[in-house]
């Protein structure tokens, strides 16, 4: 994704969080952990919104005035 | 892996369309804001014409090459797809806006094509879905914001298929 640049394999980008055992692999950092809860929280939003009807997948009605003239 | 030339090409293809994308969604939420706000039926107007001919030929667009890019762009480095939680992250984000963008264009549509043959006047029942497209337009724009600065900071972390794939 945008930003490919620096070398992954330097120390700054290979995961510093490799603190597992060699057979488990490293754990779940914590910021990863903190966006999926932020994720998660957006997504649930989002479908609220749209179950509850304030969304706009619904049916568009609009009243409109033509030529000056309103017509529901 | 890439060739230099080929991986460089498809990297500011990626960055130009990301960005791009950002800057597209915030000419988006302006137009939004005045569909919403404005007391003027010609600006209203004017604003989802425009809001329309943003989505389809700007947006979606640059939606699909920046995801395509940066999928591109991923697997032809070291950096892969799923080694690196911020590159999955990003692709998780990047998919996500892309689903939704689709999912909206639909009442952005109708709302454009009543522009088209009306002077529209909105009433109180159009108001929520007005706010939900600034709603939709704002989170947009903060998912991409986030994606930008993930891969500016480019946080630590290696998924355990990343970790298996730098120990075998």
């Amino acid at each position: 994704m945008a930003g490919l640049t620096s070398n992954p394999n330097s120390k700054r980008d290979t995961g510093d969080d490799n603190d597992g055992s060699p057979a488990r692999g490293p754990s779940t950092p914590r910021w990863v952990k903190a966006f999926g809860i932020a994720a998660l929280i957006v997504v649930a939003l989002f479908v609220i919104m749209h179950l509850t009807g304030h969304g706009f997948g619904q049916h568009v009605r609009m009243s409109a005035v033509e030529h000056g003239a309103e017509r529901q | 892996m890439m060739a230099s030339g080929l991986r460089k090409f498809a990297l500011t293809t990626h960055i130009t369309s990301s960005i791009g994308w950002i800057g597209a969604v915030a000419a988006f939420l302006a137009f939004a804001i005045a569909g919403m706000t404005s007391p003027d039926a010609q600006l209203v107007r004017a604003a989802y014409l425009a809001m329309e001919m943003t989505t389809w030929f700007v947006i979606v667009p640059l939606a699909f090459v920046s995801l395509l890019s940066g999928i591109v762009s991923s697997l032809g480095t070291n950096w892969g797809l799923f080694r690196h939680y911020w590159v999955l992250l990003k692709l998780l984000i990047t998919i996500l806006a892309t689903i939704v963008l689709l999912i909206h264009t639909q009442p952005i549509d109708l709302l454009a094509a009543a522009a088209a043959t009306h002077t529209i006047a909105f009433k109180v029942d159009l108001q929520s879905r007005q706010l939900m497209m600034v709603y939709a337009s704002s989170a947009a724009l903060l998912a991409l914001l986030v994606a930008t600065a993930l891969s500016v900071y480019k946080p630590r972390g290696v998924t355990p298929y990343g970790w298996r794939k730098q120990h075998e």
